[in-house]
């Protein structure tokens, strides 16, 4: 077993968070964008940019309602996000097994 | 005899404060927990909150038809109070864990369920110590399993 099983989308310490955060939501259930960033205390860039590469990655989905100072987005962890953090956790078990 | 009928009703309001102030806590606590948080499961748990309300209604309905037929200010203000919430919330919530197959809120619910009935047949001072022995083991044993759920690295290390 190497590092190289660690899917490195969610490896990134600020991705993992992300994901393991919206983990602990029921299926189907989604996050504010503000209430992640509040639990997370990262900045707003910095928050969208990662958000935007485990989107491009399949991992999330995020909806966006209302307009200019309404609006209001919603990110949600998808299917293959939740089976992407099952493999890494098992991976990543496995790993410190053979220490 | 007049002692008991003073000190059981004051009792009885006591238990009504901590209960109001237990709730106005708890739903506090609810909502900055969800804050930020939209679903279907929210939608649900909503809806089963609503429901767990309006079965606490159950317990002052019982206790007024019971002063109202004659039963004693033990019975009324020691023995319903203690055992008749855990009754019908309980068993609320047993319907509602299992139709959602939470089965350790509903192994919990049942826990208090329990205490509730042993409450009944225990007297007015034996009720609120059944009735707290049934909340400590359900509390304790929802803790418990929610805490073995929510670390499973930690867990498949132990």
């Amino acid at each position: 077993m190497s590092t190289d099983s660690l899917d490195p989308v969610i490896h990134a310490p600020a991705r993992l968070r992300i994901v393991a955060t919206l983990a602990a939501l029921p299926d189907g259930d989604a996050l504010s964008f503000t209430r992640l960033q509040d639990i997370l205390e990262l900045t707003p860039g910095n928050l969208i940019t990662h958000l935007r590469k485990l989107e491009d990655a399949g991992y999330l989905s995020s909806e966006t309602t209302g307009n200019g100072r309404a609006s209001r987005t919603s990110i949600a962890l998808t299917g293959d996000g939740r089976e992407a953090l099952d493999a890494y956790t098992s991976a990543l078990r496995e790993l410190l097994d053979g220490l | 005899m007049n002692d008991t009928q003073g000190t059981e009703p004051r009792r009885g309001r006591a238990v009504y404060a901590a209960v109001a102030v237990a709730i106005a806590v708890s739903v506090k606590i609810y909502r900055r927990a969800t804050a930020g948080v939209s679903g279907p499961s929210l939608r649900q748990q909503r809806v089963e909150g609503v429901a767990i309300l309006i079965s606490y209604l159950g317990s002052p309905l019982i206790q007024g038809a019971m002063k109202h037929y004659g039963a004693s200010n033990a019975i009324v203000y020691g023995v319903i109070p203690a055992a008749v919430p855990l009754i019908i919330v309980g068993t609320t919530v047993v319907g509602t864990a299992a139709s959602n197959g939470n089965w350790p809120q509903c192994g919990a619910a049942l826990a208090a369920v329990t205490g509730g009935v042993v409450a009944l047949f225990v007297g007015p001072s034996g009720a609120w110590l059944a009735a707290g022995i049934g909340l400590f083991v359900a509390v304790v044993g929802y803790a418990v399993a929610t805490s073995r759920r929510a670390a499973p690295i930690v867990a498949g290390h132990a």
